[in-house]
């Protein structure tokens, strides 16, 4: 299974949230990686059909997902980034009526509903107010409904905020699990998520997309730029402010080893360290301030 | 076990066992059909999903106001010109009680995952007519059974008062940004109060408009709710309520 985005573009007025953006998914967990505001949750949106393209189209198989409407909808499991429900919905309720909105057959639904909620471990709370249950209960019971048709196609935007770690490795296993002959789609701002599961990562900035590759494949951008060096306690909030700092861990005896990205080593005793997403990710959105995403 | 089948098949297909192919497509097709697959439920169970979910606290709530409506049109029964006056208030509050229903999914943050369903936005909104539709074609019809009136006054008195309340209501909640509902329940009481004065000490005038003029009314009506309902299903309206200014 293959799908195709072709010089995908969404303006609004003026502005340029998704720019001629063209992609080829295959099987396997994909993620994307961006900053606030780069255009992810947009670009997400256009492929669950939710908005229509500016220009551009989506393929399936080398059909127009947009003709496809209710079969490509039918492939699709989409997880929003901002999980809303009924108030008086129970989990049950939730389940029910997503599965009656996705069209499937009672009995299927209860079987795939029971067979979810064992695997995500919403059995104890299947019949709470989802009103109630904590935030990571609540995404969740969202990344449930996302997989209620068996989707063939599984869009999820930050699948993993409010998850605790626990929750988050069991959820990496599961989609590593269901993604062997579909597609996953993950954006999150978690990268450490989509190094651990991702077979491949798609870069997005100001609406553009500029990279592709497997993570080995993108960390190469970073080789040799990532460094780790033991600075004096006194002296952290200079390196900070100079240096571009990917974690502080403090060694004891007044020292804090810095871990930092730069194109040379930039403080004493400098050591070369082996790269990671997160480094890369801090090396390309270095400049990017905290905005609503969109 | 199939599993175990289909790799001693592909073992024997790649020692040029010239059957095994055939012998593996077989294998394949019967694993593949084995699997469960979603069955799909069709329109009606949608509708039938929209009546458990949207149109039950809404018959709920037109069952309730029928009760005070019976209650009332009976104590106006000796009076016979108060009748006209609370059928017509009554279709229009059968027609208030639909508002805090409206837009749910947008008021919730729903109308995302419902638009990525396969029974996508206009289709869920045609599902939920329909459903709270038969609601309101009851409360409409045993208003007009009480009123005991021909079949004329029920069209000025009754449906041309809840189809007006209907249209306002909705264009007011559709255009009055957070405090819709409330803003919209008001504009809708003061048409009731409008209605409640006209047929009260105006009945006779009311029922001199022609009958083609109250049949154009009600169509003009229904031409404004169905415009209404389509700019509920627009690009541009699902772009604001996601958070995207043009």
């Amino acid at each position: 299974m293959k799908v195709e985005i072709q010089n995908l573009t969404k303006r609004f007025g003026q502005k340029t949230a998704v720019d001629d953006v063209s992609l080829a998914l295959t099987s396997g967990v994909w993620g994307l990686i961006g900053a606030n505001g780069a255009g992810k949750t947009t670009l997400m949106r256009m492929l669950a059909g939710i908005l229509t393209p500016t220009s551009g189209r989506v393929l399936c198989d080398g059909a127009d997902t947009r003709a496809m409407g209710e079969a490509w909808r039918d492939m699709l499991g989409y997880l929003p980034q901002h999980f809303g429900f009924y108030p008086e919905f129970t989990v049950a309720d939730y389940l029910d009526y997503m599965a009656a909105l996705k069209g499937l057959e009672k009995k299927f639904a209860r079987e795939k509903i029971e067979e979810l909620c064992e695997i995500l471990s919403l059995t104890r709370v299947y019949r709470n107010k989802i009103k109630k249950l904590s935030g990571g209960t609540q995404r969740r019971v969202g990344i449930a409904q996302a997989m209620l048709n068996d989707p063939e196609v599984l869009i999820l935007d930050e699948p993993t905020s409010g998850l605790d770690p626990g929750e988050r490795v069991r959820f990496r296993n599961l989609l590593s699990e269901f993604a062997r002959d579909r597609i996953v789609l993950i954006s999150t701002h978690i990268v450490s998520d989509i190094e651990y599961i991702a077979a491949e990562n798609a870069i997005m900035k100001d609406g553009k997309l500029i990279d592709v590759g497997t993570t080995e494949q993108l960390l190469r951008a970073v080789e040799g730029k990532v460094f780790t060096a033991l600075v004096p306690d006194s002296f952290l909030g200079r390196v900070e402010s100079e240096v571009r700092v990917v974690s502080l861990k403090n060694e004891g005896g007044g020292q804090t080893l810095v871990r930092y990205v730069a194109d040379a080593p930039l403080l004493r005793g400098s050591e070369f360290a082996e790269p990671r997403l997160e480094d890369l990710y801090l090396w390309l959105f270095k400049d990017e301030r905290r905005q609503d995403d969109v | 076990m199939k599993t175990l089948e289909l790799k001693s098949a592909l073992r024997t297909a790649a020692s040029g066992n010239a059957a095994a192919p055939e012998e593996l497509l077989s294998l394949c097709r019967r694993e593949y059909c084995s699997h469960p697959r979603p069955r799909r439920a069709g329109r009606r169970a949608l509708v039938l999903s929209q009546m458990r979910f949207t149109a039950l606290p809404v018959w709920a709530l037109q069952g309730a106001l029928l009760i005070f409506i019976c209650l009332v049109l009976s104590a106006a029964a000796p009076n016979e010109d108060l009748v006209p006056a609370c059928a017509s208030i009554s279709a229009e509050l059968a027609a208030l009680t639909l508002l805090p229903f409206c837009n749910r999914a947008s008021r919730f943050g729903m109308r995302e995952v419902e638009a990525a369903a396969r029974f996508n936005t206009p289709r869920l909104m045609l599902a939920r007519l329909v459903a709270v539709g038969m609601g309101d074609a009851v409360c409409v019809s045993v208003i007009a059974l009480l009123s005991g009136g021909a079949a004329y006054e029920v069209l000025v008195l009754v449906v041309m008062p809840f189809l007006l309340t209907c249209a306002l209501s909705l264009a007011v909640l559709e255009h009055a940004g957070e405090s819709a509902v409330a803003v919209s329940a008001a504009l809708g009481a003061v048409l009731a109060a409008a209605y409640w004065i006209l047929a009260g000490n105006y009945t006779k005038g009311l029922l001199r408009i022609s009958p083609a003029v109250a049949a154009m009314i009600c169509l003009a009506a229904l031409a404004a709710l169905g415009a209404e309902c389509r700019a509920m299903l627009s690009e541009k309206k699902l772009e604001k309520e996601l958070g995207y200014e043009s």
